[in-house]
């Protein structure tokens, strides 16, 4: 079980650093420190106008704590083939849970003394607190952390209601916290203990007489990973990410408008997978919202511009995918249609799309300008360089995927 | 109809799974394709539909080849894969509507046909469900109505039993009598013989990528010869020949 322990964190964290990689650019890096100086200094400045002894400071810090900590899960790192090649191993994978649920406590233990940090000039000037009082509080919430993390584990044995677990943990953190920040420190700190001692109990005595839920453990993992995947996503394409389908009923209204001729045969594919696969329908929907903000809070028309075109060409580059998305699939393969038919499908789809976006782009730009020259040149430059997109670029991209 | 398969050399990369393969499937017959795991049935499937392409030897459909004339050859195949592939994103009705425009079929006669068939196989109320809602039995159903409401004219259906429920079994045993008694071919491959020596009219042994015999039951005795074998002894014969 130890090796198994070690082989999965191994993965994973070479799996992670990867991904951090490529999240962690150049630029990002920047845009962080950016934004990081930026919000240090909108800080500084709302704690000047801070007045002494405000009320709210400590229901504030409070809260933000509690959510912190109750918003960390384990990470077992299991797998779905777990479930039946670990199944004779149930006992033995107890010290395995064991090493998950410390390592589980790295990432939120880490994240709420960050957090103490930050809230330390906010109590220090609101509530008149020495940072050794801070230090006291953001104490408490670590050891709080461990009793949440406890619970965690104990929950992958219950077999009806988990909620119980995640409620007690969060309570516990929350009363521990409004004790030791409003009445007594010490008297906070010693029922977090307890909570702590008490955690550990439990978690020994559903060890003792619940069998595992390998399939809600499993399924748990699954969630989790997906989650973290699905932020990596917005930075980088991650393998292996299952997308999620929706049915979406009421856009059944626009499906009807594709003729079932044999011509469409793709085009009704491709339609349905755009609108009920999160994946590209929630890219149309984050690309054309920005574009939309930028829109409307750019002022310099050479910039929207840019920005109107940019945008139009990143929702049509990462569409492209869609016209290999059913290449594994044996029966589309051996289906009497034609490359030609599938290239006219992926077009026409693109046309549609890509003109909405510019429409909605374009409304916002005459809703803020009016019809004047500073709405209707990014206007009229994007569907240009749209029109030219589909026309010219669009045949050679298709070109070089079926070779 | 008649498939005939000539002297077919195939497989993935440079190594060939199948040898210099031959035999044909007429119409109004049902030939079961035998032989183990890793014998090349599933090869020589993926060679006649078009997924792989022979490296020697030809297929034909009347005479007609994949390359002569692709839409034409692929209209006349129905095919019923081993393990059930669907769209995530389309529901049942639309795996059937997107079957019919692919296959360009009548949409009223079609959906009468449909309708039938999604009633034997117990899917006329799902018609609506996702993909992930589908058990695999039921996946392989849903291959087999899309399969079955096309009108084509040969059949292709590898390993259909295994999942199957025996009431499906026995109601897929008996859509494949009707297509066959309406003048359609039908290859099958399976392992499970008892269904293949009741159903098919004649037997494709494949063993080591090679047609170990070919014919009907009574032939395949003689040629193994053991008079009093059923298609079980001679599989187990023909597995423990080298």
């Amino acid at each position: 079980m130890k090796t198994l322990w070690q082989k999965r964190l191994g993965l994973h964290l070479k799996q992670q650093s990867k991904f951090l990689k490529l999240v962690f650019n150049e630029y990002f890096i920047i845009a962080i420190i950016f934004m990081l100086g930026a919000f240090g200094f909108w800080y500084s400045k709302a704690l000047d106008h801070l007045v002494p002894n405000t009320w709210w400071v400590r229901p504030v810090g409070i809260i933000v704590l509690t959510i912190v900590v109750i918003c960390f899960q384990a990470a077992t790192l299991l797998q779905q083939a777990d479930a039946t090649f670990l199944l004779p191993k149930e006992v033995q994978l107890q010290s395995y849970l064991k090493r998950c649920r410390n390592y589980s406590l790295i990432m939120p233990t880490a994240t709420v003394i960050l957090i103490g940090f930050f809230l330390t000039p906010l109590w220090a000037r609101g509530a008149n607190w020495t940072p050794w009082n801070v230090a006291g509080v953001t104490l408490v919430a670590v050891i709080d952390v461990v009793a949440v993390i406890n619970n965690e584990i104990s929950a992958l044995y219950s077999w009806k209601n988990n909620f119980n677990w995640r409620l007690s943990g969060a309570l516990l953190t929350l009363i521990s916290l409004i004790i030791a920040v409003y009445w007594q420190f010490c008297l906070g700190l010693l029922i977090a203990v307890l909570g702590v001692v008490l955690s550990f109990y439990l978690l020994h005595n559903v060890q003792v007489k619940q069998p595992l839920n390998w399939l809600y453990m499993v399924k748990k993992e699954e969630q989790r990973s997906y989650r973290l995947k699905r932020f990596y996503n917005l930075f980088t394409d991650v393998p292996g990410l299952i997308s999620k389908v929706k049915r979406r009923r009421l856009l059944d209204t626009f499906l009807r408008f594709i003729k079932t001729k044999q011509a469409n045969t793709y085009l009704y594919l491709f339609a349905r997978t755009f609108i009920r696969n999160t994946d590209y329908s929630g890219l149309f929907l984050r690309l054309t919202i920005i574009a939309m903000l930028l829109a409307y809070a750019i002022n310099n028309v050479v910039v929207i511009t840019i920005v109107s075109a940019l945008f139009i060409y990143l929702v049509e580059f990462q569409l492209i995918p869609l016209y290999k998305n059913y290449d594994n699939n044996v029966l589309l393969q051996i289906y009497p249609v034609t490359v030609a038919q599938k290239d006219n499908s992926l077009k026409q789809l693109l046309w549609l799309i890509l003109l909405i976006q510019w429409l909605l782009i374009t409304i916002v730009l005459v809703i803020i300008r009016g019809v004047t020259l500073a709405a209707v040149i990014p206007s009229g430059i994007s569907l240009v360089f749209l029109i030219v997109l589909l026309m010219l670029y669009l045949p050679r991209q298709l070109q070089k995927l079926n070779n | 109809m008649t498939l005939k398969v000539d002297n077919l050399t195939g497989g993935y990369g440079r190594l060939p799974v199948i040898k210099n393969e031959s035999f044909t499937v007429k119409a109004g017959e049902t030939v079961g394709l035998i032989g183990l795991n890793g014998a090349g049935k599933s090869t020589t499937i993926k060679n006649i539909i078009g997924l792989l392409q022979p490296q020697s030897g030809s297929i034909t459909i009347d005479g007609l080849r994949l390359k002569d004339d692709i839409t034409k050859y692929r209209q006349q195949i129905a095919y019923v894969p081993e393990l059930p592939v669907l769209y995530p994103e389309l529901t049942l009705r639309e795996h059937i509507e997107v079957t019919m425009m692919a296959y360009d079929l009548p949409k009223e006669a079609t959906w009468q046909q449909a309708n039938e068939l999604l009633k034997t196989f117990r899917l006329a109320d799902k018609l609506d469900w996702f993909p992930i809602n589908f058990s695999k039995g039921m996946k392989q159903k849903v291959m087999i109505v899309c399969a079955f409401m096309t009108t084509a004219k040969l059949y292709i259906i590898d390993e259909p039993f295994t999942g199957l429920d025996p009431l499906a079994v026995r109601d897929l045993l008996a859509l494949i009598k009707e297509k066959k008694s309406h003048g359609a071919a039908i290859l099958m491959s399976t392992h499970i013989l008892a269904n293949a020596e009741q159903n098919a009219d004649r037997f494709v042994l494949l063993n080591h990528g090679k047609v170990r015999a070919e014919g009907s039951l009574d032939q395949l005795k003689t040629k193994f010869g053991t008079q009093d074998a059923n298609l079980d002894d001679l599989y187990v014969q023909m597995s423990q020949e080298d």
